[in-house]
């Protein structure tokens, strides 16, 4: 039902949130629903782990879509899910080779040093390079629904403002000042900079004994020109995700700790104006007692259990074991109950914590019947 | 020493230090001091060092396109993280402890002054790689450890830094497995909760499901931990309303202790 509400009229669906709480599991779990409703489904993820094919278990999964075999799982005809993993680095070379007005030119590119820097680990590119690659596949049309698995944020803004923080680094204004010292010789004091940002620049190259200078210049020089390309594409990447064709999804743990960045988190997109579609929390803790008080129950258990035969030592184990467990179930609760109350009216959907902790189709499968209770 | 990378600052918080957020070192306990390694501030610091005129060195860090080089230069930010440590060791420092980032970024870390040592072949940054690779690959000066969770993924993970790490030449102690359930059930246990039935107390039948609940739990636990190579430590789940904190770190350090 609320699953249901969340999906409703979206063709991309991003999740987001804090590292180590089954994100991957939940986008797939999310995926495999939608699958089941007879939509044409594409999982992505970007994590270099390598997540989602553990997750699906794909053996092998390259940047292409790659189809989930899901037979025997009751799915309809029409419903496919295919995954992809993300190679950022990949995806920008490609666009490069795109943007560039000749194969010199992009080959240039290619084998700067800085742009390899730039492409490979600049805080930004992969989830940057994300957008761009589901703008691609999104643009292509092959599919009724793209679930997006982002990176572990702390914070929203690092996913949203990736591309223009890559953007800024490709424009180029912070590093021209670096290279042109006497562009501005009225201003004393750019002046100053430029003179001594030279002779810290050689302390640098000195340091890292690589050519900086050198390099700069040849990667501002080779994306001359092919900037205004990548700002188009990035602000229409930015168009789609701010639509109302776009929801974010919220994957937390019921833990404190990735709660309080849950909540963090949405308040940076109400903030940002992105559409928002409800959050899912993991790994609850099953509340035993079935909302039945805690007051006294490890005592009434401990009387319990031996009124019905199991020996003393035994039940005390038991007892003590439910009073812990359904401490911690209580804890999940009130989380739980302040982030629904922080996000209402969009759902909330629980998925609890599974026996078998192995994260195969199987999890995958188990944790989407759960999303669609 | 305990110094952290990437400016997380999670051991300021996990020590409950006061004041705003820095990258000078901070004391949190007695013969303990914390740093949040910034690769700006480094940076400044290594210039100051190098450069004659002094002062000017830390405005120019200051400025956006300085930050710029500090953000792209490759390998800048790893060989001055690795730096610091190294000045940490040659001052007061007995020991650094470094959180190191996520496993991939953290072995690319490592394995920063080989790749310097092969592009540079003369001069002073010859020098800095040959003198951080002697400390790193020292079996009596380095060691690295493995932390994991007793779940699937992470324990994956860590198989896939340790074969990694086998490809560089920086020694490995060993694994640690962190937030382990303790055995509470004893054999036999199963079979006697098997008296209770559907007529018998609700908090009894609670109690039943529950421990069912934990021994599957702690078996697929123990499955997953026989997968961890080298294995040094296993480390019990501390369960609290807040995040980690001074108490949970002193009562795992004690653990450690008696091992």
């Amino acid at each position: 039902m609320s699953l249901e509400a969340v999906l409703q009229g979206k063709r991309i669906v991003v999740c987001a949130g804090a590292g180590g709480v089954g994100k991957t599991t939940c986008a797939a779990a999310i995926g495999m629903a939608a699958a089941g409703r007879s939509m044409r489904v594409l999982v992505m993820t970007i994590d270099p782990a390598r997540r989602l094919a553990g997750a699906l278990g794909l053996p092998d999964i390259g940047d292409e879509p790659h189809r989930v075999d899901l037979t025997g799982r009751g799915m309809p005809a029409a419903g496919r899910l295919d995954a992809l993993m993300l190679d950022a680095k990949g995806t920008f070379d490609r666009l490069v080779r795109e943007h560039a007005p000749t194969t010199e030119r992009a080959e240039r590119i290619l084998r700067n040093p800085i742009y390899r820097q730039v492409s490979g680990a600049v805080a930004g590119s992969q989830e940057y390079m994300a957008m761009e690659r589901l703008w691609e596949l999104h643009a292509e049309g092959g599919y009724d629904l793209i679930v997006l698995d982002t990176p572990p944020a702390r914070n929203a803004l690092d996913f949203l403002d990736a591309p223009g923080r890559v953007m800024r680094f490709i424009e180029g204004r912070a590093l021209r000042l670096l290279l042109r010292p006497g562009l501005r010789a009225g201003r004393l004091g750019l002046r100053v900079l430029g003179s001594g940002t030279q002779v810290m620049m050689s302390a640098v190259e000195r340091l890292t004994g690589l050519t900086l200078l050198e390099d700069v210049s040849e990667f501002l020089g080779a994306f001359d020109g092919m900037y205004e390309g990548f700002r188009d594409r990035a602000e229409r990447v930015g168009e789609l995700l701010a639509s109302e064709r776009t929801t974010f999804v919220l994957i937390t743990s019921a833990e404190p700790e990735p709660i309080g960045e849950a909540e963090a988190f949405w308040q940076a997109l109400v903030e940002h104006g992105m559409p928002f579609g409800g959050a899912v929390v993991n790994k609850v803790h099953p509340d035993h007692l079935q909302g039945r008080g805690r007051r006294g129950v490890r005592s009434r258990a401990q009387r319990q259990l031996v009124d019905a035969g199991v020996p003393e030592a035994v039940a005390t184990r038991a007892a003590a074991n439910l009073d812990g467990l359904q401490a911690l179930a209580s804890r999940d609760r009130t989380a739980i109950e302040r982030l629904e109350r922080l996000i209402a009216p969009q759902p909330l959907l629980c998925v609890p914590r599974l026996d078998h902790d192995v994260d195969d189709l199987d999890a995958v499968s188990a944790v989407s019947r759960h999303l669609e209770r | 020493m305990i110094a952290e990378t990437g400016g997380q600052e999670r051991m300021i918080r996990l020590f409950e230090l006061a004041g705003p957020a820095g990258s000078e070192p901070r004391p949190a306990a007695p013969n303990l001091e914390v740093l949040s390694i910034d690769p700006r501030h480094a940076l400044q610091s290594e210039l100051q060092a190098q450069l004659p005129i002094g002062g000017i060195a830390g405005r120019l860090v200051d400025t956006r396109a300085v930050a710029a080089v500090a953000q792209t230069a490759p390998a800048l930010r790893e060989l001055l993280a690795l730096s610091t440590i190294r000045n940490l060791l040659a001052g007061h420092h007995d020991t650094v402890v470094l959180d190191a980032p996520a496993t991939g970024h953290a072995i690319g870390m490592l394995e920063v002054p080989r790749t310097l040592q092969r592009i540079a072949r003369v001069g002073p940054v010859r020098q800095r790689a040959e003198s951080l690779v002697r400390l790193l690959e020292d079996d009596r000066q380095t060691a690295v450890v493995l932390v994991s969770t007793p779940e699937d993924l992470a324990v994956s993970e860590t198989l896939d830094a340790w074969e990694r790490l086998a490809t560089t030449h920086v020694p490995c102690a060993g694994t640690i497995a962190n937030g382990v359930l303790e055995p509470l059930f004893e054999a036999g246990d199963e079979a006697a909760l098997a008296v209770v039935g559907d007529g018998d107390g609700p908090a009894a039948r609670a109690a039943v499901a529950a421990a069912h609940a934990r021994m599957a739990q702690t078996a697929a636990e123990r499955e997953l931990l026989r997968r961890l190579p080298s294995p040094l430590a296993e480390l019990p789940l501390i369960q609290g309303d807040l995040p980690p904190g001074r108490a949970e770190a002193a009562e795992l350090a004690g653990l450690l202790e008696g091992l």
